[in-house]
């Protein structure tokens, strides 16, 4: 290329812009939609954009609370379902929680135990019932063999949880305590005494303990063998 | 509040003073009145997040073309395809009318330009910022993200296919 063509081409170059026009509306246009974007964002910017304080301690804090909240949620299930077999649920329609001796015991069945301590038999009951719905639905008192048992029936809504029931030994139903010892599934220790467990093919489960004086049988259809048990401990057998 | 002010009119300010030149360096990039406008305005706004992060700019121009380029690379990377189909099926004389429609260019400077877009973006990029725009070879650099050696280089070589160009168009060049 000629020196003069080089020249020429470097002039053009440098014109060509000088001939290349924008429309002044259009400029306008775009610098209005420039600050208008920018005040946009600015306006997004105050809603969104806060101190530090609430950038990084208020979400923080959320996360904390909402992770304590969720984790104690979590806790007492986790909590309720051991301490609830599916079966308490099934007898179950109101509040769960456990609760200890003494619960609601009517004026009715408050006076009937006092009449049967009264009369000479030493009546112990549960402390403990594993649905805070079930109460005593019936006492009876009556004859068997050369003494005399008490059986007591435990409701949840109106429906039977649990019996307890509880004999005098004499001399002869010895014999019957170790038929009982040699049939049943599982002997287990429990604090200073031994109980047995016994499940018949008709669902019902029993824990039977004695003392020297009495015999208890603890029974049901629906709870579980560990509630049973845990019944079974609860029953004060000193002095016995 | 009143330093985004600032930022604001500082960006008001810096389009007085560089978009005419902006806009027409988008539009011989990517030949597109109307994505040109578009591409302009999204640098400005780019360039007061860029202020709004508190970044210190000492060379407002070169900062801007810089943004600009980018956008400028990204939007013909995106657009490649579709635009290479466009030129498929339509004229020239209706991309020629478009154009028209909005910037006015004269007669003489029509081969120029043509011949201009016939170039490869690289070769485009640099004649455009050394010679038209007249930036250093630093500037260039800068702006391209390239090394001096290459934007030397690459210019001679855009040069060289610019001539060819013109050329083949049959480009008067008249003594000056």
């Amino acid at each position: 290329m000629k020196h003069y063509e080089k020249q020429y081409l470097d002039h053009a170059l440098k014109n060509l812009d000088e001939n290349i026009s924008w429309d002044s509306k259009r400029q306008q246009q775009v610098r209005t939609s420039i600050l208008e974007k920018i005040d946009q964002e600015n306006a997004n910017k105050k809603t969104t954009n806060k101190h530090w304080l609430g950038k990084t301690v208020i979400p923080m804090l959320a996360l904390v609370l909402i992770v304590g909240i969720s984790s104690t949620i979590v806790l007492s299930q986790i909590s309720e379902r051991n301490s609830l077999s599916p079966e308490d649920m099934s007898i179950t329609t109101g509040d769960v929680s456990e609760k200890t001796f003494p619960y609601n015991i009517s004026k009715e069945h408050q006076s009937k135990i006092e009449q049967i301590k009264k009369s000479g038999f030493d009546l112990r009951i549960p402390h403990y019932v594993p649905i805070n719905t079930i109460n005593i639905g019936s006492i009876v008192k009556h004859p068997a063999g050369k003494g005399h048992s008490v059986s007591i029936k435990y409701f949840n809504n109106r429906k039977e949880a649990f019996s307890v029931i509880q004999e005098s030994i004499k001399g002869a139903d010895k014999n019957r305590i170790n038929q009982i010892k040699t049939a049943a599934d599982d002997a287990i220790d429990i604090g200073n005494r031994k109980v047995y467990f016994i499940q018949k093919q008709s669902n019902l489960k029993s824990i039977l303990f004695h003392t020297g004086k009495y015999g208890f049988t603890i029974s049901s259809y629906t709870l579980k063998k560990e509630k049973l048990i845990k019944i079974a401990g609860s029953i004060d057998i000193s002095n016995m | 509040m009143a330093a985004e002010t600032n930022k604001q009119q500082l960006i008001a300010q810096w389009y007085d003073q560089y978009g005419i030149c902006l806009y027409k360096y988008i539009v011989k990039m990517i030949n597109d009145v109307h994505q040109a406008e578009d591409l302009t305005q999204e640098t400005f706004i780019k360039a007061y997040r860029y202020l709004d992060l508190e970044s210190e700019v000492n060379y407002p121009k070169t900062f801007l073309y810089r943004i600009a380029h980018n956008l400028t690379v990204d939007h013909v990377r995106k657009k490649a395809p579709i635009y290479m189909v466009k030129e498929l099926f339509s004229t020239k004389k209706d991309s020629s009318q478009s154009i028209e429609s909005v910037i006015q260019i004269r007669e003489d400077s029509k081969v120029l330009y043509e011949s201009l877009q016939l170039l490869k973006p690289s070769y485009r990029q640099v004649i455009i910022l050394r010679k038209i725009e007249e930036f250093s070879i630093q500037e260039t650099a800068q702006i391209l993200n390239w090394s001096i050696s290459k934007v030397k280089s690459t210019l001679y070589r855009a040069l060289r296919a610019l001539e060819d160009q013109l050329n083949r168009r049959g480009f008067i060049y008249e003594t000056l």
